[in-house]
């Protein structure tokens, strides 16, 4: 609905290349299927160390867009991919593919920890270093309900939480960069910089508040329209839904991301193998993380970082690997009832 | 399991289900607790009234030709938030804009996300710079003032200043009718990320009121022409003229030279701007004299038949020598006029109290406004009648020590063309609204002062008989032995009456022994008065006296106006066998 001419012709043009993605992914799901989760999980192993490898060349050849100093992409032929997006995910299976053997860690101590610990932390150091500290954060918090899960103990997770209250100040001091602790402040007060770094969260607030119960109705989203919300077909997707949409639009969002989650865990409770688990919470941990931050993010809950909502945001690299999450889901869900 | 499997996994999925929890919860705060609150927010950083500027009226002469129109131009200004580079756009726009490159860098690095480049380019320059437009540069609709006359009328106009608001001449004067009232719009706005937004804006508002007056642009010229031509020839400083039609008071030409032309009037000292024939007094000298015998006669103090000693050149009144330029004995009331004695007028004005004299100056207009619709009108200086001493009574009767403006002395002038009565001037014929009604009344809503246009009633000051008998004299005045032979035209009629007065320094606390203001003034013809004219000079050179460097100019002022209104010259009837005809029969 813009009468900008520029304007809505880039936004058809996001929505034809986003179709492309949905359909592309969807045959990736499907696709998903035909290789055994524990074969993915293999298959994840030698990824992750092949992601790993991309990482460090991002890190030399990568970019960021024009005017950043950040880098986070690979330019391959036409495509760019960031394989930050796909660490994720490779993270997940490297970790299955390692406790692949049952009952074979809890006997070797804390060692038993060490490995998979190393998978997350060589990975998370390089996306710190594009800097990327969102996703190096997610990663982080991908691979803790994995750990948790396979039964670390109270007392280790208070100490470690202990721990990490404790390097917080230092972390700060060391090694946040400038615009990072701009955002943290930012995020604890918005007004502190109504134009500069709060206004993104001021602006989606506004746009999400003025939706009201019923919503303004699809494209009528002023906000959004009129373009005082950055990035609104990205990260500040869901403050233009919940614009257009209303109260009854994110609360329907919302319970379908429950709905989601609780089919996959509910596979779990027939589980028998620790692979499928590991994939299962994992795959979970993403895509509610993903979800809580992002939403948390344009409803002022979360300080800004970029991160994706899942199935929403405009981006091939995430709809195709969300997608992958979802086959993932249904590979272990269809072979639920194989023998060990 | 060694460990509670299922407890740790509905620990994930309880977290999981309260983050969700808490998400709704929040946006059931926004979107319904706060809903309202954010929605005003939101339409308030979305929309914001903007007050456009409406085109401002025209002004037109009584024919309908322009005097000062509204062009619309395009400005040009820049969000220097937007610009991808300053130092880049600066140096591709500075060599077009003609402005220098340092200057632009500085404009375009500014913080603010509005800044002009430049106001009112010229209309082919923002064609070519439309097809190619930085990002970041845009252009904005306004007006600019043009003047197509120039310098005719430049100071009865005025001018407009860059926000197209009147600052000198009717432009000020009438400043509330032509600007109209600013409306104000709400039109969306963009985030801070787009360009300041221009569309939506509606369609402009109609013209405000414009004016049509009553002056002719033909007349106008040719009163600029030859007032000009007097000042130059007569080596003078300045010089003024004032074409008025007789019966109606409507006024037809306004001058002074020299002018300046409003289009650019930056590029002239501001004494230009001054519209002299309202704004400025001087001391009428002779012409005064017709106000002196008038009240005379009216009062019965004097008879046509008497005779009056001039005291052979030179008269003492309270100590003070009054000298006249001839030396006269014996001279009629006629002669009086006719041969400009300072020392017969002074006799006839000492035989009216101060009191009386000065009602009846008061009545003829002066020390008042005269109320003709042109900006900055002076009321001149009347010293109080109590405060007269016997020089003052005497030199006023001769049009020393009191301070008119022209245009007060023509209106007294005019008195003689309209048998006695006061015709109030007037400069604008009507205004005409936005849908091309024309008002002679305007009452703005609320407002303090209302406007009124077009001929007002006329006053009778004194009997028919007194002026025409006065007319009779001023007719003389151009006639052979007269002092204004020069500002008879062949074919016409012309009454008139001369002026020569000495002007006051008040630095030397006396009259300056070198400056002088010629005047003349008179209408024509003088038994069907169509046109009064005033000439003044200031400071001639040549020669000082309004007969020899003002009336030369009346003349041709009045000869050609007289064509204009088709009022051809009547085939060569002698002049002065008609007035004697008709002083027999008075």
């Amino acid at each position: 609905m813009s009468s900008v001419a520029g304007g809505s012709v880039a936004k058809e043009a996001y929505l034809v290349r986003q179709s492309y993605w949905f359909i592309a992914g969807i045959g990736l799901a499907l696709l998903t299927q035909f290789i055994h989760y524990r074969d993915w999980a293999r298959l994840g192993f030698i990824l992750h160390l092949l992601v790993i490898l991309l990482l460090v060349l991002v890190l030399f050849y990568g970019t960021g867009g024009p005017g950043t100093s950040v880098q986070r992409w690979l330019k391959i032929g036409p495509f760019f991919i960031q394989p930050s997006e796909f660490s994720k995910f490779t993270l997940v299976l490297a970790v299955s593919h390692y406790f692949r053997e049952d009952n074979r860690f809890l006997q070797q101590g804390w060692i038993w920890m060490a490995w998979p610990t190393l998978l997350m932390l060589i990975p998370v150091v390089l996306i710190i270093r594009q800097p990327d500290l969102g996703t190096a954060l997610l990663l982080i918090v991908i691979f803790a309900p994995i750990v948790f899960m396979m039964g670390i103990r109270f007392r280790t997770i208070l100490s470690v939480t202990g721990l990490i209250l404790v390097s917080l100040p230092l972390v700060w001091i060391y090694l946040l960069k400038p615009y990072q602790q701009e955002r943290i402040l930012t995020f604890l007060n918005p007004d502190r910089d109504p134009l500069g770094t709060g206004y993104h969260v001021i602006q989606s607030k506004i746009a999400v508040g003025s939706g009201e119960f019923w919503g303004k109705g699809y494209g009528n989203g002023t906000q959004g329209q009129l373009n005082f919300l950055p990035a609104d077909h990205t990260d500040f997707i869901f403050s233009v839904f919940s614009e257009e949409w209303g109260f009854m639009g994110s609360m329907t969002v919302l319970i379908l991301f429950l709905v989601l989650t609780l089919w996959a865990i509910g596979g779990l409770y027939k589980s028998k193998n620790r692979v499928s688990m590991i994939q299962t919470v994992g795959v979970v941990a993403i895509m509610t993380s993903h979800v809580l931050i992002n939403i948390g993010m344009t409803l002022g809950l979360m300080p800004v970082v970029g991160v994706p909502l899942p199935f929403f945001s405009y981006g091939g690299s995430s709809m195709i690997s969300m997608m992958f999450g979802i086959g993932l889901l249904l590979n272990i869900r269809m072979r639920r009832f194989e023998a060990g | 399991m060694i460990y509670s499997f299922k407890i740790r996994l509905l620990t994930i999925v309880g977290l999981v289900a309260v983050s969700l929890v808490i998400a709704l919860g929040r946006s059931f705060q926004l979107q319904v607790l706060e809903g309202a609150h954010l929605e005003k927010l939101a339409q308030s950083q979305q929309q914001r009234t903007v007050v456009l500027e409406p085109k401002r009226g025209r002004i037109t002469d009584r024919n309908g030709r322009i005097l000062a129109i509204s062009i619309p131009v395009k400005s040009l200004y820049a969000n220097p938030k937007e610009l991808e580079s300053a130092q880049q756009t600066a140096r591709i726009l500075a060599p077009r804009l003609g402005l220098s490159y340092h200057k632009l860098k500085r404009k375009l690095s500014s913080k603010r996300s509005f800044v002009w480049l430049k106001r009112r380019i010229d209309p082919e320059l923002a064609k070519a710079l439309e097809k190619q437009l930085p990002k970041g540069i845009g252009f904005v609709d306004e007006f600019r003032r043009y003047y197509p006359q120039r310098s005719e009328g430049g100071q009865m106009l005025g001018f407009t200043g860059i926000d197209s608001q009147g600052l000198e001449g009717l432009e000020y004067q009438y400043e509330s009718l032509l600007k109209g009232k600013p409306q104000g719009y709400i039109v969306e706005k963009e985030g801070t990320y787009r360009t300041v937004p221009l569309k939506g804006y509606p369609e402009r508002p109609p013209e405000q009121f414009s004016l049509q007056l009553t002056i002719d642009s033909r007349i106008q010229h040719l009163t600029e022409k030859h007032i000009a031509q007097g000042v130059i020839e007569a080596q003078a400083d300045r010089g003024t003229a004032i074409v008025m039609d007789s019966s109606s008071g409507a006024i037809l030409a306004v001058a002074s030279y020299p002018g300046f032309d409003p289009n650019r009037y930056r590029q002239f000292s501001r004494a230009h701007f001054l519209n002299r024939a309202v704004t400025s007094g001087y001391e009428p000298g002779s012409t005064f004299k017709i106000i002196t015998l008038s009240a005379a006669l009216s009062e019965g103090l004097i008879s046509v038949d008497q005779n009056f000693d001039c005291e052979n050149g030179e008269y003492k009144v309270g100590g003070h020598r009054i000298r006249d330029v001839k030396k006269h004995q014996q001279l009629s009331l006629l002669q009086v006029l006719k041969k400009s004695s300072n020392i017969c007028a002074a006799k006839i004005g000492m035989r009216l109290s101060p009191h009386v004299f000065q009602d009846y100056i008061k009545n003829f207009g002066f020390g008042s406004r005269p109320d003709s619709g042109l900006a900055a009108e002076a009321p001149g200086k009347l010293l109080p009648a109590k405060k007269w001493t016997a020089v003052d009574h005497a030199s006023i009767s001769f049009g020393q020590g009191i301070l008119v403006s022209p245009l007060q002395m023509l209106v007294a002038i005019n008195v003689f063309a309209n048998r006695g009565k006061l015709v109030t001037p007037f400069t604008v014929q009507h205004a005409i609204d936005a849908s091309g009604n024309s008002l002679n009344q305007i009452d703005p809503p609320g407002g303090s002062e209302s406007y009124r246009f077009g001929p007002k009633e006329s006053k009778r000051i004194i009997e028919p008989q007194v002026a025409d008998l006065v007319r009779e004299f001023m007719i003389s005045v151009t006639q052979e032995g007269g002092t204004a032979r020069r500002a008879s035209i062949e074919g016409y009629q012309v009454a008139g009456k001369t002026g020569t007065s000495q002007v006051y320094d008040p630095k030397l606390g006396r009259y300056s022994k070198t400056q002088y203001v010629a005047s003349f003034g008179g209408f024509t013809p003088a038994k069907d008065p169509r046109v009064s004219i005033l000439v003044l000079i200031r400071n001639p050179r040549k020669s000082l006296y309004g007969g020899v460097v003002a009336a030369p100019v009346f003349r041709e002022i009045a000869r050609k106006t007289m064509l204009i209104q088709k009022v051809f010259p009547e085939p060569s009837q002698p002049n002065d066998q008609e007035s004697i005809r008709v002083s027999r029969n008075d």
